[in-house]
């Protein structure tokens, strides 16, 4: 048995060190990928003047807004704090906590997805986010390690793959700004612009049926009563989905808008009113087009008018 | 709780430690590690369902104790009945009711009759057609005096929820397995070694092969009118390797795994693909099923004794019922009606046990009449397996008529990447074939470096390789 054990350490310890070389490789693209970017947002959420107007959630939030045509509306600060909904709703909130100040307010786009078993504690996206920001660190909590620990060894093995890649072909000399996904692809607001005069690609339809998980509303009730606290209003609204992944998915999202509307949270609006139809989606369901990003952008500063001076 | 999930990772060596460093100084006390560990593991899933475990064991367990107290041979079948009709019952409720209903509702509404039938919106639970012929094995052998009745609740409770296979098979005899749960068990590291091999190689064949052929399969069957027929050939040779990559390598790390813990769990899979006819591929796929219908079903309708109407009868008998028992709907009872079609002319000309060796036995080419065999035997299991995958029949009658026309000469319309895994799979398991698994070797023929170096690199392929995780599809089961 002690051989067995002796030996079974040792082997795991070799598979450990694969993993950690993968860990500490660096980073040698030409272009970060656009989690970098959370750098700049950090940057211009601290230099905005309160109040300020921030929207945040996943990607249906970065590639969802031109924060201009609001600020424009509503005459205060926008910033786009929002990159991957895969960094869970839990790291995205708490991530830009320490950034809102008395007289903000913080619209929330939620991923219907995070409403569904622990991806609200975030998955593998979450550890690009780390690597770009390793302070952060700090925000993550046992739950969160344990939900995103499988998926340490494939991260590993990606940045292994593309650091190889990248030393084979070469990129470090492709420089191709307007490309999607990438640390430059936002704008000074904070929002994807690359693709906003670009043709839609093939959409992804999404099925995230599934039963919902209460914690997630009573964590965003917390995090409702710590803004409140703070002298920051905390608003949701949904976020943007074409409409074939809406119908496949529509006993699941009523769900998710019944416990929202049940909650003490503030909502602004239902889901079919940012369920637009699929020609307006870029890449994906959440992914909204130049012309998709308009629309909501509009409809988002009448509603927010709305509410602010109701 | 996953095989392939990083719960199990943590699991699994909790559990190892425990088992043999702290539970070991009594049988009893490894046998309750065994079982509270089982309902954790089946729990993970839904701890609702561990209640169908219980109460399953808890009839089987009484009904075997009263079958052989029973005196007359009525009261031991009454018994025998009742835990038939609380197994078959479960499965009959979770698993087939809303056929049934629907398919009840169909008929009548092809003769005019319109009623709206009952349905219920149930899940299936996880591993349910598993353990319940598990524990009937029990009854069935108590009841034909092969096994005497344990009076040991926990080691009865422990065999039926055993978490390795508890969910996936391979299906255990009781006469196999509960007996070791009697013995004392010693760790022997040869055969935890052995194990662990067992369980790399399962691995390899779920991560590397079948999430990576499921990635392809998905694609082809969610979109087959778009795609040319060399692309729909190769939609069919991925899924007949996502299957077996999917349930073999499940049975494999299932095995590997009650290796550890010094249990030994009958073969599951005898590299069917090499086989040289339907007889064959059904001695080396699912081993354990096919077994239990034999001696559960086919043998006590007459097995092959009787003339050929009873042949073909009992025949098409053993082969629909395993198709039924892999799910509620009409694509399986084809699959299984098209088997006991592919076998009946063995059965009729005494040629099914023509090739109960090896493929090309003592030799490492094979020759141009078994390779010619092996294809053709391959190539009819997978056409089979079309309607395995299918939704209903009409759409696999229509992906068998769009494979053949001209397109099946033009360039597939997607990525032949698995096929290079495919490969490895192939020439290691060609290797292996008279092996019980394709790492089985005695490590006194391969250097401790040479074996590590083997090991690592077939991590390294799993985690470079591994497509995204996927459920294992022997679960809906």
């Amino acid at each position: 048995m002690a051989k067995f054990i002796k030996y079974s350490i040792l082997f795991a310890l070799g598979i450990g060190l694969v993993i950690s070389i993968g860990l500490m490789l660096p980073n040698n693209n030409a272009i970060r990928s656009v989690d970098y970017s959370i750098i700049a947002k950090h940057k211009n959420l601290q230099n905005a003047k309160s109040p300020k107007l921030i929207l945040t959630g996943g990607s249906n939030v970065l590639f969802g807004f031109n924060s201009k045509i609001i600020s424009d509306n509503l005459h205060i600060p926008v910033i786009n704090h929002s990159i991957h909904a895969g960094y869970g709703l839990k790291y995205i909130i708490e991530d830009v906590i320490p950034f809102a100040k008395a007289g903000d307010i913080i619209v929330l786009s939620p991923e219907y997805s995070h409403f569904i078993g622990t991806n609200y504690l975030g998955k593998e996206p979450l550890l690009f986010s780390l690597t770009a920001k390793p302070e952060n660190l700090k925000l993550i909590s046992i739950n969160q390690i344990f939900n995103v620990a499988e998926f340490i060894p494939k991260f590993s093995f990606d940045r292994m793959k593309s650091f190889i890649n990248n030393l084979v072909k070469g990129s470090i000399a492709e420089l191709d700004y307007s490309k999607d996904y990438g640390e430059f692809s936002i704008n000074e607001f904070g929002d994807h612009y690359t693709h906003w005069n670009k043709k839609p690609t093939e959409l992804k339809i999404y099925n995230f049926n599934g039963e919902v998980n209460i914690d997630v509303i009573r964590f965003l009730e917390e995090k409702n009563q710590e803004l409140k606290n703070k002298g920051v209003k905390l608003i949701i609204s949904y976020p943007s989905l074409c409409l074939s992944t809406y119908s496949l998915n529509e006993a699941t999202i009523n769900n998710i808008h019944k416990h929202l509307l049940s909650s003490s949270l503030s909502v602004i609006d239902t889901p079919l009113d940012y369920s637009f139809k699929d020609s307006l989606f870029y890449d994906s369901s959440y992914h909204l087009t130049g012309a998709g990003v308009i629309k909501r952008s509009v409809k988002l500063s009448t509603q927010l008018n709305a509410k602010i001076n109701d | 709780m996953l095989f392939n999930s990083f719960e199990y990772l943590l699991f699994l060596p909790t559990v190892f430690l425990l088992y043999w460093f702290v539970f070991n100084k009594q049988i009893k006390w490894q046998n309750l590690l065994l079982l509270v560990v089982s309902y954790v593991f089946y729990g993970w899933w839904d701890w609702r369902f561990l209640s169908l475990i219980v109460f399953s064991s808890i009839i089987d367990f009484y009904c075997g104790i009263y079958i052989n107290k029973s005196k007359s041979e009525q009261l031991k079948k009454r018994w025998l009945i009742l835990s038939m009709l609380v197994n078959l019952g479960f499965l009959g409720v979770f698993k087939y009711f809303n056929f049934f209903s629907k398919s009840l509702e169909e008929a009548l509404h092809s003769v005019g009759y319109q009623i709206d039938t009952l349905t219920l919106n149930i899940i299936l639970p996880v591993g349910i057609s598993f353990y319940t012929f598990q524990t009937m094995s029990y009854t069935i052998d108590v009841y034909r005096n092969k096994l005497k009745p344990t009076k040991d609740p926990v080691a009865f409770f422990a065999f039926v929820s055993f978490f390795p296979q508890l969910v996936a098979g391979p299906i255990e005899r009781a006469t196999n397995l509960l007996p070791q749960f009697y013995k004392k068990r010693t760790f022997d590291y040869n055969q935890a070694t052995d194990g662990l091999r067992q369980i790399l190689w399962g691995l390899f064949k779920k991560i590397v092969i079948a999430d990576n052929c499921a990635i392809i399969v998905n694609q082809i069957f969610d979109n087959y009118t778009d795609y040319n027929a060399s692309t729909l050939i190769i939609g069919a040779i991925f899924f007949a390797f996502q299957i077996y990559g999917d349930f073999s390598g499940y049975s494999d790390i299932a095995i590997g795994t009650s290796r550890l813990f010094g249990f030994n769990l009958m073969q599951n899979f005898a590299f069917p693909y090499f086989s040289r006819d339907i007889a064959e591929f059904w001695r080396r796929w699912h081993i354990s099923l096919s077994t239990w219908f034999r001696d559960y079903v086919y043998i006590p309708l007459g097995g092959s004794r009787g003339g050929i109407s009873m042949k073909i009868r009992n025949t098409f008998i053993i082969f629909i019922v395993s198709g039924f028992w892999h799910g509620a709907n009409w694509t399986f009872i084809i699959w299984g009606a098209l088997n006991a079609i592919y076998f009946l002319p063995l059965l009729l000309l005494n040629k099914n046990r023509t090739n109960t060796n090896v493929v090309a036995e003592n030799k490492t080419i094979i020759g141009f009449k078994e390779l010619f065999q092996v294809i053709l035997t391959f190539g009819l299991t997978t056409m089979a397996w079309i309607f395995f995958r299918a939704p209903n029949i009409t759409y696999a009658i229509d992906y068998i008529s769009k494979i053949f026309n001209k397109s099946a000469f033009h360039a597939p319309q997607v990525t032949l990447k698995p096929f290079v895994f495919i490969i490895i799979l192939i020439i290691i398991e060609w290797l292996q074939r008279d092996k019980k698994h394709a790492l089985a070797f005695s490590d006194s023929k391969i250097s401790k470096p040479l074996r590590w170096v083997l090991y690592y690199t077939l991590i390294i392929i799993i985690f470079w390789f591994g497509a995204e995780k996927q459920e294992f599809i022997y679960f809906q089961f």
